[in-house]
């Protein structure tokens, strides 16, 4: 980006498919906040570049990044957010959305995790239940060599690529050492931290492996909005 | 034209896709009309436009200072981009679901 100014959002009060619609103040238009494109107005039609993010616990995120920083919790009316609004919605597992979405597909729970992500025109679900067997998934999406890794402790799933430079790794299966969640890759033998992708020890020690955009999701949700989702099943 | 332009404004605009179905449920009752159907959904307006509040100006904190208003267990988003690492609190996104950031020079919108 790198030419013109970024535009701001702000929420429309109306949701599409059971989830958050922005607006953007320059045009008007509403955008899907689930697909990053903009669904009416001006602007239909594009689309916003997805950026990696991760779903997990402050515990867990500040063990990983010590230097993180938190948004600032503190406004005028004093501190906000001290507990989960939504509460009652996350615990009961047979409301769907706000009017009573039916879900899609019954192969899941309507409110099952899934981490989901798009690549090229592929979209793909890997189910919490499933990476709490399998917490270590080696897969090819649109001919993309990706890894989810899963927490089970932390409920914490995160996808990357599995290109380093010109090698694809191969990684064993995860293990807990000194409190982290790591990895070997096969070909070189290296150590990866396995929620954030950073080699801590080994030949490749100090590279990153490319993050990629995914997201949490409920699977009706997310099976709504893309009903040709590839589903993915740990092997029994 | 006018798309073109478009294009390059976008180009660096980032969404981070948290959806979980689940935005304003506690307002089913106030339910309006909906305004138009897109790919065989309706939008269906549940609250006034900014009746909930974005946030434009992120202030952030230290981890140490995190501590002292976070759960342990409170979820959190987190980005990286090597280096510079940030934290969303969930529960308080629940508030504003929408922030207007940045992460580098790269401007961002953080949603929930």
């Amino acid at each position: 980006m790198q030419q013109g100014k970024p535009i701001t959002f702000g929420v429309s009060g109306r949701l599409w498919k059971d989830a958050l619609v922005m607006y953007d103040r320059e045009t008007g238009s509403l955008w899907s906040h689930v697909t990053g494109g903009a669904i009416v107005g001006p602007l239909k039609g594009q689309t916003l570049t997805p950026y990696p993010a991760s779903h997990t616990t402050w515990k867990q995120w500040r063990r990983l990044h010590p230097d993180t920083l938190l948004l600032s919790k503190q406004t005028a009316l004093g501190v906000k957010g001290t507990h989960n609004a939504y509460q009652g919605y996350f615990d009961d597992p047979e409301r769907l959305g706000i009017f009573g979405t039916r879900n899609p597909d019954t192969v899941l729970p309507g409110k099952e995790f899934v981490l989901g992500f798009s690549l090229g025109n592929t979209h793909v679900a890997y189910p919490y239940r499933d990476l709490n067997r399998q917490p270590l998934v080696q897969d090819v999406v649109s001919g993309e060599p990706i890894l989810v890794t899963f927490s089970a402790k932390e409920a914490t799933a995160v996808a990357f690529s599995r290109r380093v430079g010109e090698r694809v790794l191969e990684f064993s299966k995860v293990r807990e050492a000194g409190g982290d969640l790591v990895m070997d890759d096969q070909q070189t033998g290296s150590t990866w931290q396995a929620l954030t992708g950073t080699a801590i020890q080994g030949t490749l020690s100090g590279s990153r492996l490319h993050q990629l955009p995914a997201t949490r999701a409920f699977w009706f949700a997310w099976k709504g909005f893309y009903p040709q989702t590839r589903l993915w099943r740990a092997s029994r | 034209m006018l798309r073109r332009t478009w294009n390059w404004l976008l180009v660096g605009l980032v969404a981070f896709a948290a959806s979980e179905g689940s935005s304003g449920l506690a307002l089913a009752e106030r339910a309006g009309p909906f305004t138009e159907i897109v790919d065989g959904s309706p939008i269906m307006t549940v609250l006034p436009k900014d009746a909930i509040p974005a946030i434009d100006s992120p202030k952030f904190v230290s981890a140490t200072e995190g501590d002292r208003v976070m759960q342990p267990e409170e979820p959190v988003l987190g980005v990286s981009d090597g280096n510079m690492t940030k934290a969303y609190s969930l529960w308080q996104l629940n508030h504003h679901e929408i922030v207007n950031d940045r992460t580098g020079s790269l401007p961002i919108a953080v949603t929930w």
